[in-house]
């Protein structure tokens, strides 16, 4: 009895060791997989179209099936692979971005609207500018002269009438989505978990929030989507990274800290000592004929870390206003299919239509006054969006092992 | 004289004895051989070790960016390296490992697409 026993559990013991370093291999190759897969989207434009999921062999052999998933994330782009075999499976999942076009490799871009580009203060620009042709010059504003030597450090080229453009489809898609949002979570706001975590390899989560709704003590992350037909509040409580937000008007509240990418059709506002980190995104889009000017403001001592985008598909005067106040800081690239009001430092690419300088006694065109343009102090490996220019080279800008 | 007590005692005769040790005998003879039909099949030290070969090989022709075919000999295996295009852009490659016996015969692969960064 002693003997078979004893006999058995030495079986038993083989045949776990065998079946744990089998199911170790299977996850290895899964992995392997998945790893390969999503080289492949990242490769093959062709190979999954944008918001498609497709079932691919990947080595026409029967047993190395993989799901391929490529969509539009906000401004960039998220690829997903899910290598299986049996009940296991192995996801791999990364937001990419692209090389910005050489255009968006300076420091500014305005367009040529008749007039010339004035500089007040203390402004320094810093890299390839694109200016109008009637060239840059010194101006007196608010008692404040140019104070430096050099108006531009860098290279000066003329800019056209009109910007580089926008990709119609991508910035189609971006403007689309506030109507065609559908709530997947369907249960009363007041259940909203506290703790939400989604993998892009999944369906995304929709969470459409009521018009005034703050959001606060969330820990939010990963393939999740709020919006609101109203206004939404996020509190410096909540742990946002890499969640999207639509709404027609977002305020950030005073020191929060996260990585979102938000779009709004009216207003967009960061206040005091907020924190975006890259990839961040935030973005207004004018969709209709509106008498005021919708716009993204950045408040003091804020620093964004990624884009800042307007985008106007009406042609109207106002157009839409991304305002930069003093101290607040940008690392990255800032579009405005309309107005940039900068007060702040950008380092990084402006493009803009026009510039916007406000004062307590008047209201400027393409002047800029104690403003900081470098775009020397941008990383060399920052990768932008496919919405803007680029270069068509893909960039990796995380993965996710989840 | 000196009486003894005279007391029973119970044993198993010599056949129930002889057939209990035939018994546990084909019982660990038995388990003895699906033991090493469990450990052997599948998995063996040499299959393991091929596999690790070349998880090293495939890390290092990433890290030196080495995508040229080659053959190499480690102890008692054989390393053979290929890269294949794969795909409409020239810059995703198959790397492709195989680990032989001096024999030739096949004791693992590996397999994986490789997406060459431009600088």
């Amino acid at each position: 009895m002693v003997i078979a026993v004893m006999a058995s559990m030495l079986i038993l013991s083989a045949y776990f060791t065998k079946t744990s370093v089998l199911m170790q291999q299977r996850k290895e190759r899964l992995l392997l997989n998945a790893t390969s897969g999503l080289q492949y989207v990242l490769a093959d434009d062709n190979a999954v179209k944008i918001n498609e999921s497709i079932n691919f062999d990947l080595y026409e052999n029967q047993e190395d099936s993989v799901l391929l998933t490529r969509k539009q994330w906000g401004v960039f782009q998220i690829a997903a692979c899910v290598a299986f075999k049996g009940k296991d499976s192995v996801a791999q999942t990364a937001m990419y971005g692209f090389k910005p076009d050489a255009i968006l490799q300076s420091a500014l871009y305005v367009s040529d609207q008749n007039r010339p580009l004035y500089l007040c203060g203390d402004t320094k620009l810093k890299g390839l500018c694109y200016i109008p042709e009637a060239g840059v010059k010194r101006a007196y504003i608010e008692g404040q002269g140019y104070i430096n030597n050099k108006l531009i450090e860098g290279e000066e080229k003329q800019s056209k009438t009109s910007l580089p453009p926008l990709s119609e489809t991508l910035s189609q898609t971006l403007a689309s989505t506030f109507d065609k949002l559908q709530p997947t979570f369907t249960e009363p706001i007041e259940k909203l978990p506290d703790t939400l975590y989604q993998s892009f390899s999944k369906p995304t989560i929709v969470v459409q929030l009521p018009n005034g709704y703050i959001l606060e003590n969330k820990h939010f992350s990963g393939n999740i989507i709020l919006y609101s037909n109203g206004k939404i509040e996020l509190s410096n409580t909540n742990k946002l990274q890499d969640i999207l937000l639509y709404a027609s008007s977002i305020v950030i509240k005073e020191r929060f800290l996260g990585t979102i990418q938000a779009f709004v059709q009216d207003s967009l506002l960061v206040e005091k000592n907020c924190t975006l980190n890259y990839p961040s995104a935030l973005g207004v889009i004018k969709n209709k004929f509106e008498k005021f000017q919708q716009f993204v403001q950045i408040s003091e001592n804020s620093i964004v870390k990624g884009i800042l985008i307007g985008y106007c598909k009406v042609e109207d005067l106002a157009k839409i206003r991304i305002s930069m106040d003093k101290d607040a800081i940008l690392l990255g690239q800032l579009y405005a299919d309309g107005f940039a009001e900068l007060k702040g430092k950008v380092f990084g690419n402006v493009t803009c239509g026009k510039l916007l300088l406000r004062t307590p006694s008047s209201t400027y065109e393409n002047h800029l006054l104690n403003t900081t343009l470098d775009y020397s102090q941008l990383p060399k490996n920052f990768v932008g969006s496919a919405l803007l220019p680029t270069q068509n080279i893909k960039k990796v800008i995380r993965y996710y092992n989840w | 004289m000196t009486h003894f007590k005279q007391h029973k005692l119970y044993a198993a005769t010599m056949l129930e004895v002889v057939t209990a040790m035939v018994i546990i005998m084909i019982i660990f003879a038995v388990s003895m051989v699906m033991f090493v039909r469990i450990t052997g099949a599948g998995i063996t030290l040499e299959k393991t070790n091929a596999s690790l070969l070349l998880n090293k090989s495939a890390f290092e022709t990433k890290q030196e960016q080495s995508f040229s075919d080659d053959e190499s000999k480690i102890g008692e295996l054989i390393i053979k390296k290929t890269i294949e295009p794969y795909g409409a852009n020239p810059a995703l490659i198959l790397l492709k490992l195989e680990a032989k016996t001096n024999e030739g015969k096949l004791i693992a692969t590996r397999k994986e697409l490789i997406l060459i960064e431009k600088q």
